[in-house]
């Protein structure tokens, strides 16, 4: 289990400069902009893709927003998952691409992890009784995950929490994780892919009522790049098919019906 | 800016001035010892103390997550004598600036000293002064360049740290929140036109900061009479 | 009166010193001797910059240095001050600013000569607010010298000050240096490797010699001792005589002086009437007769008696040293010319000088006619 931060900070801040070689790669590869908490689950879809037909793809992953700053300026990304709905809704609204070219391609679920938690025995989530001097969360401004934190937290605590928790924001939901992973904080709202992926222990987490928070819907892009490029299309309408909304649900995600 | 900004503006000075003043009256003597010591040792001392240069910031953050834990030793010990935990404090970031930005200011006071020749100590000492005095009366005035130059460095090095702050500091407002990281929200969120503002802002101030080391300290030239 | 008692031994590489002394405590005292003879290792060793030097060291009744029971003084408390060959200002202030640290730091009790008559003596009014590296090396060890004075040290080392001066300079630095000596009362100890420089200046001279003392006596005695193996190895030997002035003939641009009672004309110099001036004389420049001689244009012919012939069968020339009075005075002649005239040790003859060093402005490096 700590092993594991590791692969999300070198994943998370794996460059681009990578595909800066782009200009080699045929119409048969893709290149894929992946959100960072959805970059494992991205890498299998990956795979599973280019063994079923004859295209390749390249996955890099980053922080959305910074993946578009690098695609507004030039970066060959021809598909994009982003980790939420309002920058690929920007994007359209803006017109940057073509009306058909969001989707969304999954949606996420937040659980409360408190590694150490054989001391709180809670038979469900009970945010108003926790007793711990941090709570990682993801930052509300930049992640959905972090806006659905605040609703259930303000849902417990009120709108002036209690403050016996302290809340530190981590700059998204994996980071979040890493925190409580780390043992920096002890207990975290963080995604229950994350949990399902580290294979970390049921009694150790809960899953948080999803009615209880704004759904967190991630939406993938199309780019206009890709638009003309056949892997990359069929990368977009295979996330909307079965064998990989299979994997995207074992990974802990739920898929949406549009 | 915002209210929010400032506030975010105002920790980010703070922390860097802070950790400038902690670092330099901690590397003053360190740098002196160093320079004058003849051991086999001083090399690897050196290299230890220029690690953070080439270490990832993240990396730097994440090992100091592990270590300021209340539940570790370091993290405990402070608990202990103080009650508060060393993580998602201002108190942890600024021992994580001061590690971060240490060879910032090791590295030129380190070279200044070491063009400090002994024979202007023994001048010294014949008129009286002893190792403390010639420190202070001799070696600090000949290297006042230097220190300035090594103290804005390590300010303006601690401003615009990011990598290490992301990692470990909590985001939390009036507390660990930095402008750097109000920047990156800015990108994150495509809100491209305040980002360009912050960026210039900061732009200008460590330019301005940095004409200060080059344009101000510069060794005058000596005027030939 | 206080003496320096130093017995030390030190050792350094390759190179090993082993003093026993005991050095006047007034006047200029000369170290001399050829390049890696020990001289600036001794001075620094009194002076508290040596590591290691076993012995002991004592002045007045302080013990700054006694190894065998683990005392050492440190330099800073030593009541020395020292004017380094490089001069080592310092570059973070100006002329100013260096005597005034010396000059805050000055022993409290100590007498000494007052501020502004230190830099009237040493001519630095001019200088104050100069930046330090903008000065000559002249000037620069004035403000050494000054710096040093100003610490109202009792003893003062000078380790060859003079070395990084050029020719020109060297004249006003010890023109400055010889009324500093009159005014201060203070005992000097100044190394040098050059033979003329320190024969003017010093009142006593000890020569050195591979880490051993070879001579210690008045300067015009050590010179003579043409036993000793460093003098033997220059190629010329010296005299020193001390003069008076008797009057001075300017339309000739001569000045008469009296060594003894005996008239000896040199070029007309600034010293007045009745002030003592020290002359320097190459022993080949003195020639002998038995007669007064006329028709020669060699004008100084003092009588003098042979005290000792030195004469090796392996040599071109023969040392003699003859008496004027008070005063030793050698005359290098070849052996031949020494064999021809059958010079023997008693008997009288005439020294034929036919040039005499002094100084233009009194006392400083030798300008000869």
């Amino acid at each position: 289990m700590t092993r594991r931060p590791w692969a999300y900070m070198v994943s998370r801040f794996f460059l681009l400069a990578l595909f800066l070689f782009s200009a080699t790669l045929s119409a048969q590869t893709a290149t894929i902009a992946v959100a960072a908490n959805f970059a494992a689950t991205a890498q299998k879809i990956a795979d599973k893709l280019s063994e079923e037909s004859e295209f390749d793809f390249k996955i890099v992953v980053g922080a959305t927003g910074l993946l578009i700053a690098q695609w507004r300026h030039g970066a060959p990304f021809d598909v994009l998952l982003a980790a939420d709905r309002s920058r690929p809704q920007t994007l359209q609204e803006a017109g940057y691409v073509c009306a058909d070219c969001i989707k969304p391609y999954a949606r996420g679920f937040l659980s409360l992890w408190i590694p150490r938690s054989p001391q709180l025995l809670l038979p469900e989530p009970d945010l108003a009784a926790l007793d711990v001097h941090h709570l990682a969360v993801a930052n509300a401004r930049l992640a959905p995950y972090g806006v659905a934190a605040r609703v259930v937290m303000d849902g417990a605590w009120g709108k002036d929490q209690a403050k016996q928790v302290q809340i530190v924001e981590a700059n998204d939901v994996g980071a979040a994780y890493s925190l409580v992973a780390s043992g920096a904080a002890q207990a975290g709202l963080v995604a229950l892919s994350s949990l399902q992926d580290e294979r970390v222990s049921t009694d150790q987490y809960w899953t948080i009522d999803p009615r209880s928070y704004p759904a967190i819907e991630q939406w993938s892009v199309l780019f206009p790049r890709g638009e003309a490029n056949a892997a990359a299309r069929y990368w977009f309408e295979q996330m909307q098919l079965e064998p990989v909304r299979a994997i995207i649900r074992d990974a802990g995600y739920a898929v949406v019906e549009e | 800016m915002t209210q929010e900004d400032w506030v975010a503006m105002t920790v980010t000075v703070q922390l860097a001035a802070l950790t400038s003043a902690i670092l330099l009256a901690a590397c003053l003597p360190l740098a002196w010892r160093l320079s004058r010591s003849q051991s086999r040792w001083r090399p690897v001392i050196e290299a230890v103390l220029a690690l953070p240069l080439v270490l990832p910031p993240t990396v730097l953050g994440f090992y100091l997550l592990v270590l300021l834990n209340p539940d570790a030793f370091l993290g405990g010990l402070w608990f202990t004598l103080t009650g508060d935990a060393l993580t998602f404090t201002f108190s942890g970031l600024v021992i994580a600036s001061v590690i971060y930005s240490l060879p910032f200011m090791m590295q030129p006071l380190l070279g200044a000293f070491d063009t400090i020749e002994e024979e202007t100590l023994e001048a010294a000492a014949s008129l009286g002064c002893g190792a403390r005095e010639r420190f202070f009366a001799v070696v600090l005035p000949t290297s006042q360049r230097a220190i300035v130059a090594a103290s804005l460095l390590t300010f303006a090095h601690t401003i615009g740290e990011f990598g290490v702050v992301l990692m470990m500091g909590g985001n939390i407002p009036g507390e660990t929140r930095v402008i750097s990281v109000v920047m990156f929200e800015q990108v994150e969120t495509l809100q491209y036109s305040g980002a360009h503002q912050l960026a210039a802002a900061l732009l200008l101030f460590s330019f301005l900061l940095l004409l200060l080391v080059y344009g101000v300290y510069r060794p005058s030239r000596r005027r030939a009479v | 009166m206080d003496r320096l008692h130093c017995a030390l031994s030190l050792q350094k590489g390759a190179f090993d010193l082993a003093v026993d002394l005991s050095i006047a405590g007034s006047g200029v005292t000369g170290i001399w001797g050829p390049n890696g003879a020990g001289k600036s290792t001794l001075l620094r060793a009194i002076a508290g910059l040596e590591r290691r030097v076993a012995g002991r060291i004592m002045w007045q009744d302080r013990c700054w240095l006694d190894s065998d029971h683990g005392v050492s003084m440190p330099v800073e408390k030593r009541p020395v001050g020292i004017v380094f060959q490089d001069a080592r200002l310092f570059s973070f202030t100006d002329v100013r600013g260096n005597l005034e640290f010396a000059h805050r730091r000055a022993f409290a009790h100590h007498n000494g000569m007052p501020f502004q008559q230190v830099l009237r003596t040493l001519r630095l009014e001019h200088l104050l607010d100069r930046n330090v590296a903008s000065l000559s090396g002249g000037e620069r060890q004035r403000v050494a010298i000054a710096r040093a004075i100003l610490r109202r040290p009792q003893l003062l080392l000078l380790d060859e000050p003079l070395a990084a001066i050029d020719v020109n300079q060297k004249a006003e630095f010890v023109d400055v240096f010889r009324q500093l000596t009159q005014q201060l009362h203070l005992p000097v100890l100044y190394v040098t490797h050059s033979l003329d420089e320190i024969s003017v200046l010093a009142d006593e001279l000890i020569i050195l010699d591979d880490g051993r003392v070879s001579a210690h006596d008045k300067t015009q005695q050590a010179v003579l001792r043409i036993d000793v193996p460093v003098l033997q190895r220059r190629d010329d030997a010296v005299s020193i005589l001390d003069a008076k002035v008797a009057f001075h003939d300017p339309a000739m641009r001569l000045s008469h002086l009296l060594v003894d009672n005996e008239p000896l004309l040199v070029p007309i110099i600034t010293a007045a009437p009745g002030e003592r001036v020290r002359l320097l004389v190459h022993a080949r420049d003195v020639a002998l007769s038995r007669a007064l001689q006329t028709g020669l244009s060699i004008r100084n012919q003092l009588p003098a008696l042979i005290e000792s012939i030195s004469d090796h069968p392996d040599a071109t020339y023969a040392d003699i040293i003859l008496s004027i009075g008070e005063h030793r005075l050698t005359s290098r002649i070849t052996r031949a010319a020494c064999r021809d005239l059958d010079l023997r040790e008693g008997e009288a003859v005439y020294a034929l000088v036919k040039s005499v060093s002094v100084t233009q402005r009194h006392l400083s490096l030798p300008v000869s006619f």
